[in-house]
């Protein structure tokens, strides 16, 4: 076996590769190739020595029976190219752990079931805050396509940059109406309808009929259709493997500072209550009767924005946690507000994935969760 | 009152005015040379000069900072231009177009002249917008900063001479690269290395062209310079074939990584001082190490897109930006 003991460089973690330390296993996160790797904890300790000993000098301070254990730690950082060997460390500075953003409010989500919200007044005093991305999130069929495509003219010209708008399929509606919905706005970045007949999706491509590769891909949009129902709120915060979110440097940096999924952002439900988010029991009063403004300048509205994982049971020590939404709507234990997501399967003290719903009958209840 | 030359699609703009408007800034203005919303309305070179933004008049002699981004002349009074007719002679016509465009042309340059020297604070320069690729290099010898061999070649024979004597080389434009696009096809220019193979598809007498003797890459450098800080940022892109001339030559499967990088003090030091004899505060200078260490510089791009540097090593330079603007 080949080894790196006579190599005199540092052996430089790049900046974007970024190890999480958890009880059992760690992880290495790519932020330029979005993948996440898991190691045994117990290697986690070198990203501590890398900085401060030469390979060579790592060799000659470890243990002689550990040397095979090291050689493959460092094949396996090469061969994923989390790494090269460098002369000058001084060079190679780490990314700044901070995150910022100008908006108050970056996203809010509003929903709709059987109450037709003042969209004019929400979009008015969204704009005040900032607010960029905007979900719509229609459970049942309260508005035809041209009422909708009249609810999105009220967003033009304001800050919001982006609507994703989820819809109830109705029969009554062509696929020239959805597509001429998708074409007509500028403002819509996703289209998803649910409770469709089938499985589907239809291209938008804003009237351009070019051949330039480059351009079609730039400018077509997919409509997802899909059968399965969304039919209210309580649907959201399962954790799984599949969500973590592994974007570029700023969600990472966002998302082990604050809880990436409720900071800057606010959320009017069906009732048009304002909650941090739909899914939550807790208000702060009524759309009809209190300005948003208000709500976002009340301490008690902003205080699970700054609750991280490091904060959080058991997530603390998890190797997940710097790409875990987290969820603060439904959690294990209702009474203490710093226990793990409820819909968290995953032990991270022995490192195994069980079916989240056992043994939780009593927060299920809790929250009247429909398993 | 802070007044912002621009144009209406950089991103980088609107980053910067969301951080003003957080830092509580309310008195701004933000003209952008391509969107038809700004008239001349009259200077009276005491204590008036007055523009208008969509019929509401801005007195520049208010400017208290100044920050010009980027973007060219606007066109005054088009529209009514467009209604007369200046000559029923079509040569005569055309001579007197160009003279009002050189008028409008004057005027535009003295509207940022004005605003520049008038606003305590001045970030940016349109009279050096655009730099002259090879004057720069020559200015950066002084200063005692390396470049690679840099000629300018019209025929083959010299091509090929060029090519025995230093190896591979590389080529690009000496103004503005290309960027055009028709319905169907969108054409970019790239650098390009140039060997002894390629000289089969070359004329004898080609257009004057530059080259340089191609360095051998470590890495490349890209450094954003603001007022008398350099942010830098390394360009790890040698492990790919495709993006070993040109990093923009984007790779999906193996992106090439855009690293925080901390630029040695001896180069830094030459380079603040090739910044300060081009009169500009600010501007992204690209440079490539290679094997050796030896730092090359390459270019200045006064109006650099700094937001492909602020984003990817976590800079927040739009803050940083907006912050001087305050100042």
């Amino acid at each position: 076996m080949s080894s790196y003991i006579d190599c005199d460089s540092y052996f430089l973690v790049f900046a974007d590769c970024i190890p999480t330390r958890g009880a059992k296993n760690s992880t290495i996160c790519d932020l330029t190739r979005t993948t996440l790797e898991v190691f045994p904890s117990s290697f986690y300790p070198f990203f501590e020595i890398f900085k401060q000993s030469t390979v060579k000098e790592i060799y000659n301070d470890l243990e002689l029976e550990s040397h095979i254990e090291f050689t493959k730690f460092l094949d396996f950082l090469l061969e994923k190219e989390y790494g090269m060997f460098v002369d000058d460390l001084e060079l190679f500075p780490e990314l700044e752990k901070r995150w910022e953003s100008p908006e108050l409010i970056n996203n809010a989500i509003v929903d709709v079931r059987l109450r037709k919200h003042d969209f004019g007044g929400i979009f008015d005093q969204l704009n005040s805050l900032g607010c960029i991305y905007v979900q719509l999130r229609c459970f049942e069929s309260l508005y035809t396509i041209k009422e909708l495509s009249d609810v999105i003219k009220l967003a033009e010209n304001k800050s919001i940059q982006s609507i994703e708008l989820i819809i109830k399929y109705h029969a009554s509606f062509t696929d020239q109406d959805y597509v001429d919905l998708y074409n007509d706005h500028v403002l819509i970045s996703s289209l998803f309808v649910h409770s469709a007949p089938e499985n589907k999706v239809l291209i938008a491509d804003f009237g351009y009929k070019g051949e330039d590769q480059i351009l079609k891909q730039e400018i077509h949009r997919e409509i997802h259709f899909y059968t399965t129902p969304i039919t209210g709120a309580s649907h959201c915060g399962i954790i799984d493997a599949k969500y973590f979110s592994i974007g570029d440097v700023q969600s990472f940096m966002h998302n082990i500072s604050y809880n990436s999924c409720l900071n800057k952002k606010i959320s009017i439900d069906e009732e048009g209550l304002i909650k941090n988010c739909p899914s939550m029991i807790h208000d702060f009063g009524s759309i009809d009767d209190i300005v948003l403004r208000d709500v976002v300048d009340a301490e008690s509205f902003r205080r699970v924005w700054g609750i991280n994982k490091d904060l959080i049971n058991v997530c603390q020590s998890c190797e997940f946690r710097a790409v875990c939404t987290d969820c603060r709507a439904y959690i294990e234990s209702p009474d203490d507000f710093l226990s793990k997501p409820l819909k968290c399967g995953y032990n991270p003290n022995d490192g195994t994935w069980t079916d989240w719903t056992v043994g939780r009958q009593h927060a299920i209840a809790h929250y009247g969760i429909d398993i | 009152m802070i007044v912002i030359n621009s144009i209406s699609k950089d991103h980088t703009t609107t980053e910067v005015i969301r951080w003003l408007i957080a830092l509580g800034v309310k008195d701004f203005v933000r003209i952008d040379s391509d969107v038809e919303d700004i008239e001349f309305v009259g200077y009276n070179g005491i204590d008036s000069f007055i523009i208008s933004k969509n019929g509401i008049p801005i007195n520049l002699f208010e400017s208290k900072s100044y920050w010009y981004r980027r973007g060219g002349v606007i066109s005054f009074s088009k529209s009514k231009l467009k209604e007369i007719k200046l000559s029923q002679d079509i040569n005569l016509e055309k001579k007197l177009i160009g003279n009002i465009s050189s008028e409008n042309q004057a005027l535009n340059d003295y509207i940022k002249q004005f605003v520049a020297h008038r606003s305590p604070v001045s970030l940016g320069s349109y009279h050096n917008s655009s730099l002259n690729k090879l004057h720069v290099l020559d200015l950066a010898r002084q200063f005692g900063i390396k470049t690679p061999g840099t000629f300018v070649i019209n025929t083959k024979k010299e091509l090929s001479r060029k090519l025995v004597e230093n190896g591979p080389l590389i080529t690009k434009a000496i103004s503005e690269g290309v960027s055009i696009y028709n319905v169907n096809h969108s054409y970019y220019s790239y650098t390009e290395e140039i060997n002894e193979s390629d000289l089969v598809n070359i004329s004898d007498v080609f257009f004057p062209s530059l080259f340089q003797k191609k360095v051998d890459k470590k890495f490349e450098i890209r450094v954003f310079f603001l007022s008398d800080r350099f942010y830098s940022m390394v360009i790890l892109s040698q492990r790919n074939k495709q993006t070993e001339v040109d990093f923009r030559k984007y790779d999906e499967r193996k992106p090439n990584r855009f690293l925080p990088f901390r630029l040695p003090a001896e180069v830094e030091l030459k380079l603040a001082a090739l910044f300060k004899a081009l009169d500009l505060n600010t501007g992204s200078a690209d440079f490539v190490v290679d094997k050796n260490n030896e730092y090359f510089f390459l270019e200045i791009n006064p109006v650099g897109q700094f937001s492909m540097v602020s984003y990817p090593c976590n800079y927040y330079l739009e803050k940083e930006v907006a912050k001087f603007l305050i100042n």
